[in-house]
């Protein structure tokens, strides 16, 4: 480490500017710059997005009209799903630390197409303002909720096109990604990183991508199945026609449960690169987290029908979509196993990607046990599209990405800009987040176990100690944000400068400078051990 | 096995034929989406499909699957030209495939002015008073040929983009990448045809 | 390996390739024409599988590359049936 700091230096890729001003960045292929123009656009798309479940939570913090009305409620929880899937945790971790950093996880010089590279942000920008239209075109908002349930999606008269086509394209640019990763893990490892020796966070992006390939299409087919529902009157779900609504039900969760798994694989193999470097230690079952990686790709993949239980489905279905469901908690219950064993006698440091990794663990297991009533059938009848099922999703899909995304951003903050965060503000921050966190979402399981339906603007008496404290908790836990985000903005621009290994991290992003030189490593990198080859 | 990154320094055929196949995948799946509504329905309406089918032109079907198939083995040899260097028959040969592709467009074309003159399209009341069956048959045969017939457009194009490639020296012995592609891309135009006319010309 | 020089087929072999694919069409079409029932749907689709897997073993050259693409697209199929069949649990139960 010590002589890298001594030799003269190659320019960062900040440094590096081949175009003139915002061109440097619109018109690069450099992965790092790209996966920071997608972090760029997600935090702009995130704090709408948050603001509108800001909105929603004050609406319900009591009965009766509050803040706004009925359909206006029905846009802003159908727009906050939108933004928040289809723009923010969909191609979240994999858009923008898969970008920046497994190129040099692997130790290459770039992705493997990077044109395509950045053709695949054009078209998600394309996407989101597409998505986004529908909000301000006449004829209204859409209302359906983000999974454009037949046959009320060719029904309504707000923007659905706009809507339905802004999330085809979105899938179009998760899928271009999804190709460039996979394409770069096969042919552009470096010397000596054979499957087995390569960083979790890659196999979580190389499971992700296979799904992200697979799944993507099918949805798309389907939205524009609805798109010509409502052009052209084909009836493919329409009942009057003949059609099945019960079917576009299965299609799109053929795309939209593997979508979870899209969400939830990056941020598995994030904690996965945290703990180890945190705890100084081996990962505990490198192979047995690899396997299950892949096993929750492909079981992932059947058992899209337990968000149908009560839609109509055989029974024989619905049996073998339950058994399914408990399947592939195992080898999510496996990974969780390995996380627990690598930290145990472990020398833990206590730095805020810590804290972040381990309270993943920690929202992860609530949402996932709770994942389990709902994928048992009797139980599900009675929890079904209530705020117990708002509740579970959070937990997985923001607790599970969102800590995960954040606890990234400070893993590998001082790598992606050189420089250092202030860690009692960073911590003060997730504390607050935490804390916010589990008292916004924690009384919905018990209001859902009550009977409050979801996607309601109002609700009777009996509901309101538990939605005054979910909104309370909505502060704070935006308050949180707040102080995380403005932290780093601040240190991005002033922070002292970092060490090229702050963390004493084994894997090959620490051995580069920090920020990293344009073509990543001064020399190439030729790899002789495991990742985590730690003592 | 193991590849040194230096992608600018020396050339790896296998990236652009791996992303192509990749997204190949996608293309399947994405008729796959449909295979499947069609399998649906043709369940439910196995007696209606049957009858409908009918109504489908077996000798314009038949005219253009062989219109593909030869079109495959044009391809095919165009490719095999460039991989022999021979840039001049290859661009002939892509010319050929180009001029057997319109002729399956403008077939398609005249097939399905004759439905639609014929109140067979999605929406038209004269469809809607066969049944569902009928009504899904049709809106399913328009999606799907539909879809096909984009794909060969988009095909086209690419064609044209490649005999620009080969004229501008893009695309030569060495690096016949992009028409390889092309070609993977029009032989699965070829085999999605296969089964689109099997499954809505050969019902008996 | 990956280096290996790519496989031309001669125009023999091109030519026989088309010749087998337009004799199964016609098969396919001739089968319409035999009562078979239930059955007819199977064998057409049976030997649209046989062209299908014709022109991606040679016009694709699938049998030429590595093994990777040949394993990737069988289970491709393999996971499209599956999803098919699932889908089929429950129109087939209801």
């Amino acid at each position: 480490m010590s002589e890298s700091i001594h030799e003269t230096k190659e320019p960062s890729y900040l440094e590096v500017k081949s175009h003139k001003g915002i061109w440097n960045w619109l018109l690069t292929t450099d992965h790092k710059r790209i996966g920071l123009m997608y972090l760029y656009a997600m935090i702009t798309f995130f704090g709408v997005g948050v603001i509108l479940g800001l909105m929603m939570k004050l609406e319900l913090i009591a009965p009766g009209k509050t803040i706004m009305s009925a359909q206006t409620y029905n846009s802003f929880f159908t727009l906050h799903g939108i933004i928040m899937i289809f723009l923010i945790v969909v191609p979240g971790l994999p858009a923008v630390f898969g970008n920046f950093f497994l190129p040099i996880l692997i130790g290459a010089k770039d992705v493997a197409f990077p044109k395509l590279n950045l053709l695949s942000w054009y078209v998600y920008m394309l996407g989101a303002v597409v998505a986004l239209s529908s909000q301000f075109l006449s004829g209204g908002a859409p209302d359906t909720g983000w999974t454009f349930y037949a046959p009320y999606s060719f029904k309504t008269s707000t923007n659905m096109l706009p809507a339905v086509l802004g999330a085809f394209i979105l899938g179009f640019s998760s899928i271009l990604t999804g190709l460039n990763f996979i394409v770069t893990m096969h042919r552009l490892r470096a010397k000596g990183m054979t499957w087995m020796k390569m960083p979790l966070f890659p196999w979580a992006l190389y499971g992700t991508a296979w799904i992200q390939l697979l799944a993507t299409p099918i949805v798309g087919i389907t939205l524009l199945m609805v798109v010509a529902e409502r052009t052209l009157q084909i009836g493919f779900f329409d009942p009057a026609l003949g059609g099945d609504p019960i079917l576009y039900q299965h299609l799109f969760w053929i795309y939209s449960h593997p979508a979870v798994y899209i969400m939830i694989l990056p941020a598995m193999g994030v904690v996965s690169e945290i703990l180890p470097t945190f705890a100084q230690k081996t990962i505990f079952g490198y192979k047995a987290i690899v396997i299950s990686t892949i096993a929750i790709a492909f079981v992932g993949y059947f058992v899209w029908g337990h968000h149908m239980f009560t839609s109509g489905m055989s029974g024989v279905a619905l049996y073998i979509f339950s058994l399914l469901t408990f399947l592939v908690a195992i080898p999510s219950a496996i990974k969780v196993f390995n996380w627990i064993a690598t930290l145990y006698r472990g020398s833990i440091r206590l730095e805020t990607p810590f804290y972040w990794a381990a309270s993943f663990i920690f929202v992860f297991m609530i949402g996932g046990l709770s994942g389990l009533v709902l994928g048992s059938l009797a139980t599900d009848v009675y929890v079904h599209d209530t705020h117990f099922v708002v509740a579970h999703f959070h937990y997985i899909v923001f607790g599970g990405v969102g800590f995960a995304f954040i606890g990234a951003m400070h893993y590998w903050f001082p790598k992606m800009y050189g420089r250092m965060y202030d860690a009692s503000w960073a911590n003060i921050g997730w504390l607050f987040f935490f804390i916010g966190f589990n008292f916004l979402y924690m009384p919905m399981f018990y209001l859902g176990i009550l009977g409050m339906p979801r996607r309601y603007f109002d609700y009777v008496d009996k509901f309101h100690n538990g939605n005054i404290v979910s909104t309370i908790g909505s502060w704070v836990m935006v308050f949180g944000l707040v102080v995380i985000v403005a932290n780093l903005i601040k240190s991005a621009r002033s922070g002292p400068l970092a060490d090229d290994n702050p963390w004493n991290g084994k894997t090959l992003e620490w051995a580069t400078s920090s920020p990293p030189p344009l073509e990543n490593f001064e020399i190439e990198p030729v790899v002789t051990e495991g990742p985590y080859e730690y003592k | 096995m193991t590849n040194t990154s230096a992608h600018s320094e020396h050339y790896d055929a296998q990236i652009p034929k791996m992303g192509m196949w990749l997204f190949i995948f996608t293309e399947m799946l994405l008729f796959g989406g449909l295979f499947i509504v069609y399998s649906i329905y043709r369940y439910i309406y196995g007696d209606a499909f049957h009858l409908a089918a009918q109504e489908l032109n077996l000798t314009i079907g038949t005219i253009n699957s062989m219109i593909l198939l030869f079109s495959s083995t044009t391809v095919a040899i165009a490719i095999s030209s460039i991989q022999r260097g021979n840039k001049k028959l290859s661009a002939i040969f892509i010319i050929i495939t180009m001029v057997l592709g319109i002729a399956f467009l403008v077939n398609k074309y005249f097939e399905w002015q004759v439905k639609i003159g014929h109140g067979l399209y999605p929406g038209s009341t004269v469809l809607a008073g066969f049944g569902h069956g009928d009504t899904l048959f049709f809106g399913l045969y328009f999606a799907m040929t539909g879809l096909h017939a984009l794909h060969m457009i988009i095909g086209l194009v690419i064609w044209g983009y490649a005999l620009v490639f080969i004229q501008t020296g893009k695309t030569t012995q060495d690096r016949p990448a992009f028409i390889e592609n092309s070609g993977l891309y029009w032989h699965l135009i070829d085999v999605i045809w296969i089964f689109l006319f099997s499954l809505f010309y050969l019902i008996t | 390996m990956e280096h290996k020089k790519t496989h031309i087929l001669s125009l023999k072999a091109q030519i026989s390739i088309l010749i087998a694919l337009i004799v199964l069409t016609f098969m396919a079409i001739g089968v319409t024409k035999i009562e078979m029932g239930a059955y007819s749907l199977a064998v057409i689709l049976v030997i649209a599988a046989i062209q299908a897997y014709i022109i991606m073993a040679y016009h694709m050259h699938l049998k030429f590359e590595s093994p990777f693409f040949r394993v990737m697209v069988i289970l491709l199929f393999i996971l499209f049936l599956a999803v098919l069949f699932v889908t089929f649990l429950d129109y087939i139960y209801r």
